[in-house]
């Protein structure tokens, strides 16, 4: 269960540094531009934060009987 | 019970409709080949996206890594919209297969990509019509008109490939009474219940 967690993770944490590498380019755009590509690489890293943090707080539901 | 791997291509798969295979004894293939393409288009996404904000390249250069070769794979808005409709029908012909949580994300996934596509169908539309709206020198979608382009669809993809994520684990990971409801080869419970049954007749 881990093993796929963490490999899902990775993928998250991807979107996540390039979000913020993305904020960082974004400087050097005109506004209003400059605000609406930061507010949505904003979402899209809170959004991948939270998918992590959704597979990671999912207890096991399996049954213990396997 | 027989494991949904040796039910495959068994005679009763082979009856039944389309539909019932690719969400049944086909489910886990269709979903390994789903993932695969969204993984692909990802890693061009990843490439362009890369290219511009490390490399430095102008936004019209930066084509991911096909593009480079076949420019038109990323100028071409037909592309980009057999692509949206691509995942669309897909996440629509695969969601019977999911259950309960998994179920859940995975039609969030599908309504969020079904917004994509319209706005893609737009692009597409200012294509055929040889016109584009507002006057605009390049065919425009509506959260265009207020985000760039590269960050729109970035964020377009991410918040449809999430939930998509989500749902694929907890389709992984199925509680007891979801699996009970399962009719695919999906679950790593069930995985793991026979191979450990044939672990302890081997015993």
């Amino acid at each position: 269960m881990n093993t796929v967690r963490s490999m899902m993770s990775a993928f998250f944490l991807v979107v996540v540094t390039l979000s913020i590498l993305g904020w960082r380019w974004a400087a050097g755009l005109p506004s209003p531009k400059l605000e609406s590509a930061r507010a949505v690489l904003a979402i899209s890293a809170l959004a991948a934060a939270g998918g992590i943090a959704v597979i990671w707080s999912a207890k096991s539901r399996s049954s213990e009987s396997h | 019970m027989p494991s949904a791997t040796s039910t495959f291509d068994s005679p009763t798969t082979r009856s039944q409709p389309l539909l019932d295979r690719l969400n049944g004894a086909w489910h886990e293939r269709a979903l390994w080949a789903f993932t695969a393409v969204v993984l692909f288009h990802w890693g061009e996404h990843l490439a362009q996206t890369f290219q511009i904000y490390v490399l430095g390249w102008n936004p019209p250069a930066a084509r991911g890594v096909l593009g480079l070769w076949f420019p038109a794979l990323i100028s071409s808005e037909i592309m980009h919209y057999l692509y949206a409709l691509v995942m669309v029908v897909g996440f629509w012909m695969l969601r019977k297969g999911f259950v309960g949580l998994s179920r859940t994300w995975w039609m969030i996934a599908f309504w969020i990509q079904f917004w994509h596509h319209i706005e893609h169908a737009l692009l597409q539309g200012q294509v055929i019509v040889g016109q584009n709206i507002l006057g605009s020198p390049i065919p425009l979608s509506v959260a265009q008109l207020f985000v760039p382009r590269v960050e729109l669809h970035m964020f377009y993809n991410t918040i449809v490939t999430i939930p998509m994520v989500v749902s694929m684990f907890y389709h992984l990971f199925p509680s007891p009474e979801e699996e009970q409801h399962m009719r695919c080869s999906c679950s790593l419970h069930q995985k793991s219940a026979v191979t450990h049954s044939a672990a302890h007749q081997h015993a």
